[in-house]
């Protein structure tokens, strides 16, 4: 069984370079990735451990401000322009990339741990607990996610950890059912059963047997998910309901920039870009993946 | 048929009781007060006892959610704080311009991506299918209310063709109706126009490597004739579904886009009430909001299980 | 009628107890012209056009159907309205001589009884100004044109209340439709007639009042004022030629509209609003003075001025045009050295951390607080800005839940000092949880200055609280936001304005040219 399956993960791998390869739109997706994580990995550097230091060398410090340089337009020392204290617009785009990820991490995976653990147990256990969490499931399906997370976000108050909370309140949703589906399948799987039989431990069968299975469409889920967390992350700040001053996010960036919509384009313009392609590429990657490795799954009608 | 349709509408009783209790305990688990909220640092003492006696606010919170659920079975959703007026009225008065909205997007959003779906599925990489699947991309992943303010920069600052505020019933003025509504509409419509493109494209795709369709082909039928009537009719079942879901999506999207295009619809009123913590409308929307939801969907399964009769005895 | 510190959404319409100060001049001597409509974009539909019960948002629509006993002049001087004249008696007992030929827009004569029904309704449960006038112990109908008023103690603000907040609606109307109803189709003396109220299409209508008391006025035929929240699609609504009348300008817009040729008026004038930091005394470290002075030195307010726009530069808890504010107070310089010296003094060598709670929705009020965390960061003083819901805030401040927090004051409801001052800083007042400070002399000088009538003697006296609530440094006055309203060339007789509202005065006498 073993030989089984390494075997079988790796195929997979000389699978996935070869499609990789072939795959322009999985290989724009993970470049795309691959640029804004590495932004997000640098900021969260420069500012925990440098105090921007890194960032002031090669551009302006996203929180410097100027009060004889404010909403300037893109120029060579500006690129993107400044905004209404002064502060370079693309210092703080770069720095916005951390809240974007940073939320799309934590809500994915506060919701994809939280989500997995009770559909497996649900899977797993069935019975009463069973039909108890499938209700809870209807209930939460019930709720429109973007109107579910403003009334949370809205009565919890502005903040980052409060838009990750509203955020995940439903999205473990989706990993649950996926997972419960996936047990319920494998529970009648023969070598799983044939573990069993050998006495292996519920604990054992589920983390070296079922988990190990699963995961595929686990990740596939999750990157797909991610574009669109991001953008009611975004719709979050937008509506003044995101992370806090002086805290650079896109959402915030394009709520701000909103009030100088007539005179400074700049301000809205770019924050969106950058909200725009980061999403795109989550999305390009989510769904090459997809295609790749799981042709069942389809991108996930945000709701 | 009918057996099917009253076990579906059993199941939404408990979803709704749970509905109910999540809205409204999650509305008081954070600390605030709607005196407070209303009459802001001037309020003295007697206001705030006045507006949490008159509101019941003064009660324990498990007394005041059976006593609301016992209002709610009576079809009272109580009164606004803020507007003195019954929420189900408030409500009512903002509907129509969220659905005129939520329809001219849905609208809008089909006869882009149904056209688009097929033709990219049938022309599989093509020219047309690699426009197509940018499209949606590119739909899929633009946050919606970018667009809004990209569309009021170039509507309202460059081509003044669309008015970009307000809300013109089509009862009252079918063609003014249509101009206001336009912007609104594609803001919320492209997105869901790019969701359903893919869907229709996979579904398409599918149908058509199914054995009846390749004998449909290899008995020498015309191409379009195939499409036209095998491949469409099945392949329509799943998108009728994506369309259904959708419904969600145009309530959270419309919240953002009434925000922008300054739409008197339900999603600017959630927003004012929860800004001003008018308990008894937040409450209230919630629930129709997730009513609606549900029944569009109930719908959506019913006839869903009409055109595919298996589905009933699942 | 603006007397509260409000938050959110009312932000804007709490400006205050304000004037307009023109910024351009208004066509010469053009004779005033009858009829057209004023299509006014407005920032928000009251929810209750009803004077007594406003539920914390109240607008132009609130004031266009109503009149008060007495008014302002430009030169904040008592005139005549509905009553002809008026007489203090003693400092408890005022008098007033009511006009004989004034009718409520449904037939009801106005009178002394009327005058009585109103303030027993506004003192009643349902009305939400009862606090404003809760010194009155009985009103007298003395003949059919004579009301007399008893306070129950000196209050030398009383007049002041009355023109902030004594609207005089229709008895019979409220009777025949109740309280409900009456929110939405309000019955008074004013200029303008209600038409409709239309919630869906967010827009209410007035037309000219053809029996209103002041001959000959108003000049327009009616007014419609449409809601449209959004600031920036406001603007671009007035741009586009679509109303003739802009409330609530975006104060990053104004240059842009000054250029594109519209009149913008500001809305600050001679009230009282003011914008402060303040600090919870009661607690470490702002209970010792020199944090709260080493925190004065630290911000360059210069500088700070320069970040912000349109604010006005304000020292002390009252604006330089008030009568009862203290012209001799010394500016606080910028002295960062001073500042870490008196942290040293006081025990914090290396600084310390602090949380500034400011309130969502506000632009302005955040670029300020991230100004303020940048120069307070330069002397050691980490600050976290914390933005909250604006019910919530008022909530933790009256729990003292907070360490520095940043508002917005209106003046307390009228133009007199006592709003600013007793409101704020009177140990006894109940809103002194704002800065939580408490000095017995400054209680003694401004209860001495409420029993008094004489506006020279008090103003002595205000003068004196003022300047040592100013070295006592409870708040940090860092200027007044400005707000401004804009109009288009049609419009013109905007001149005469209202020092006490937030909108012009003599709405009867705006004009428009066909």
């Amino acid at each position: 069984m073993e030989t089984q399956l390494s075997y079988a993960r790796r195929s997979q791998l000389t699978r996935v370079l070869a499609i990789i390869k072939g795959n322009k739109l999985l290989l724009a997706g993970s470049l795309i990735v691959c640029l804004v994580v590495c932004t997000a990995v640098f900021v969260t550097i420069d500012d925990v451990v440098y105090e921007q230091a890194l960032i002031k060398r090669i551009l302006h410090s996203p929180y410097q401000m100027n009060a004889r340089d404010r909403l300037s337009p893109p120029s060579a020392f500006h690129p993107l322009g400044t905004d209404q204290l002064g502060r370079d617009v693309l210092a703080r785009i770069i720095y916005g990339s951390r809240v974007s990820i940073q939320v799309g991490l934590l809500a994915v995976g506060l919701s994809g741990a939280v989500g997995t653990i009770i559909g497996v147990l649900a899977g797993y256990i069935g019975g009463k607990f069973d039909d108890f969490v499938m209700r809870i499931v209807d209930i939460l399906l019930a709720f429109p996610g973007l109107i579910l997370a403003i009334a949370i976000a809205g009565f919890l108050g502005p903040s980052l950890t409060n838009v990750i909370i509203a955020l995940s309140a439903k999205a473990w949703v989706s990993y649950a059912r996926v997972m419960r589906a996936n047990v319920l399948k494998m529970k009648d799987v023969e070598y799983i059963q044939a573990a069993k039989a050998l006495g292996a431990s519920e604990a054992r069968i589920i983390f070296r047997n079922i988990l190990p299975n699963v995961a595929t469409p686990m990740i596939i889920l999750a990157t797909m998910e991610l574009g669109s967390i991001i953008i009611s992350e975004a719709g979050l700040s937008f509506l003044g309901l995101g992370p806090q001053p002086p805290m650079a996010s896109w959402g915030n960036m394009l709520n701000l920039g909103r009030a100088h919509i007539t005179t400074a384009w700049w301000l809205s313009a770019f924050p969106g870009l950058a909200i725009f392609l980061t999403v795109m590429g989550f999305n390009l990657l989510g769904d090459a993946l997809a295609d790749a490795f799981d042709p069942k799954i389809t991108l996930p009608t945000r709701r | 048929m009918q057996r099917y349709l009253l076990r579906r509408a059993m199941q939404l009783v408990p979803i709704m009781l749970g509905v109910s209790i999540i809205t409204f305990f999650l509305i008081r688990l954070v600390p605030s007060n709607p005196a407070l909220a209303i009459l802001g640092v001037n309020a003295t003492p007697d206001q705030i006892a006045y507006i949490n006696s008159t509101y019941g606010l003064d009660k324990p919170i498990p007394v005041q959610y059976f006593y609301w659920m016992g209002k709610v079975l009576q079809f009272d959703l109580g009164r606004s704080i803020v507007h003195n007026q019954p929420t189900i009225e408030l409500i009512m008065g903002r509907f129509p311009a969220t659905l005129q909205v939520g329809l001219f997007a849905m609208f809008i959003s089909l006869i882009v991506s149904l056209p688009v779906g097929v033709i990219s599925a049938v022309k599989k990489d093509s020219i047309l299918d690699v426009l197509g699947r940018f499209f949606a991309f590119v739909g899929i992943s633009m946050p919606g209310f970018w667009l809004g303010l990209l569309l009021i920069i170039l509507f309202a600052v460059t081509v003044p063709v669309f008015p970009i505020f307000g809300f013109v019933s089509i009862f009252t003025d079918f063609s003014e109706g249509i101009r206001h509504q336009f912007l609104p509409a594609v803001t919320l419509g492209l997105s869901m126009a790019a969701m359903v493109t893919r869907m229709t494209r996979s579904c398409v795709l599918e149908v058509l490597q199914e054995d009846y369709i390749t004998t449909a082909r290899g008995k020498g039928l015309p191409g379009t004739l195939v499409v036209a009537k095998h491949v469409l009719k099945n392949a329509f079942i799943p998108v009728i579904t994506v369309v259904g879901l959708q419904v969600g999506f145009i309530f959270g999207g419309s919240v953002l886009v009434e925000v922008i295009f300054a739409i008197p619809g339900l999603g600017r009123l959630m927003v004012d009430s929860i800004a001003q913590r008018d308990y008894p409308v937040i409450q209230a929307l919630v629930l129709v909001y997730a009513i609606t939801f549900v029944l569009v969907n109930l719908l959506v399964d019913v006839l869903y299980a009409v055109l595919d009769p298996r589905i009933r005895y699942q | 009628m603006k007397r509260r510190i409000d938050g959110r959404g009312a932000v804007f319409v709490v400006i205050g107890v304000l004037s307009f100060l023109l910024f351009s001049a208004v066509g010469g001597a053009m004779a005033p012209q009858y009829g057209g409509v004023l299509h006014v974009a407005d920032r928000l539909m009251p929810p209750s056009l009803d004077p007594h019960h406003f539920n914390g948002i109240d607008g132009l629509a609130s004031l266009l159907p109503f009149n008060t006993l007495i008014n302002y002049n430009q030169q904040l001087e008592f005139v005549p309205e509905l009553a002809a004249s008026w007489e203090i008696v003693d400092n408890t007992t005022y008098v007033f001589y009511l006009r004989d030929n004034v009718e409520f827009h449904d037939g009801t004569p106005f009178d002394a009884e009327a005058v009585k029904w109103n303030f027993t309704r506004m003192a009643s449960e349902y009305s939400q100004v009862a606090s404003f006038f809760s010194m009155i112990e009985s009103v007298d109908v003395i003949d059919t044109y004579t009301v007399q008023f008893k306070l129950s103690a000196p209050y030398a603000p009383f007049l002041d209340n009355l023109v902030a907040s004594g609207q005089m609606v229709s008895p019979t109307a409220v009777e025949a439709m109740g309280n409900d109803a009456f929110q939405k189709n309000p019955v008074g003396t004013g200029p303008f007639k209600i038409v409709s109220y239309d919630a869906q299409r967010r827009e209410i209508e007035f037309v000219r009042n053809e029996n209103y008391f002041l001959e000959g006025l108003p000049y327009l035929d009616g007014i419609v004022l449409t809601e449209i929240p959004d600031p920036q699609t406001r603007l671009l609504a007035f741009k586009s030629g679509q109303f003739d009348f802009l409330l609530g300008v975006p104060p990053n817009n104004v240059e842009e509209l000054i250029d594109g040729g519209y009149n913008l008026a500001s809305v600050l004038g001679s009230s009282n609003t003011i914008d402060f930091i303040t600090f919870n005394t009661q607690i470490k470290p702002f209970s010792d003075l020199k944090v709260r002075q080493a925190i004065a030195h630290a911000i360059d307010q210069e500088l700070l001025l320069e970040f912000l726009d349109h604010t006005l530069p304000l020292m002390g808890p009252l604006p330089e045009s008030s009568w009862g504010s203290n012209s001799s107070k010394e500016p606080f310089a910028y002295d960062p050295a001073k500042a870490r010296a008196l942290l040293a003094e006081s025990g914090y060598p290396q600084g310390f951390s602090t949380t500034l709670k400011i309130w969502n929705n506000d632009p302005q009020r955040e670029d300020l607080a991230v100004v303020v965390q940048e120069m307070l960061g330069q002397v050691g003083i980490d600050v976290t800005i914390e933005v909250l819901e604006a019910g919530t805030l008022v909530q933790q401040m009256m729990q003292g839940e907070f360490e520095v927090a940043s508002l917005h004051w209106g003046g307390g409801g009228s133009l007199d000092p006592n709003g600013n001052l007793y409101v704020l800083f009177h140990s006894e007042s109940p809103n002194s949880f704002i800065a939580r400070y408490h000095n017995e002399e400054v209680n003694a000088l401004l209860d001495q200055a409420l029993l008094i009538t004489d506006r020279g003697e008090r103003q002595a006296l205000y003068q004196k609280a003022d300047q040592l609530i100013y070295d006592d440094l409870p708040m940090i006055w860092f200027g007044r936001f400005t707000s401004y309203v804009a109009y288009s060339d049609r419009v013109h007789g905007i001149e005469p304005l209202r020092p006490a509202g937030y909108y012009p005065d003599k709405l009867g006498e705006i004009w428009i040219q066909q």
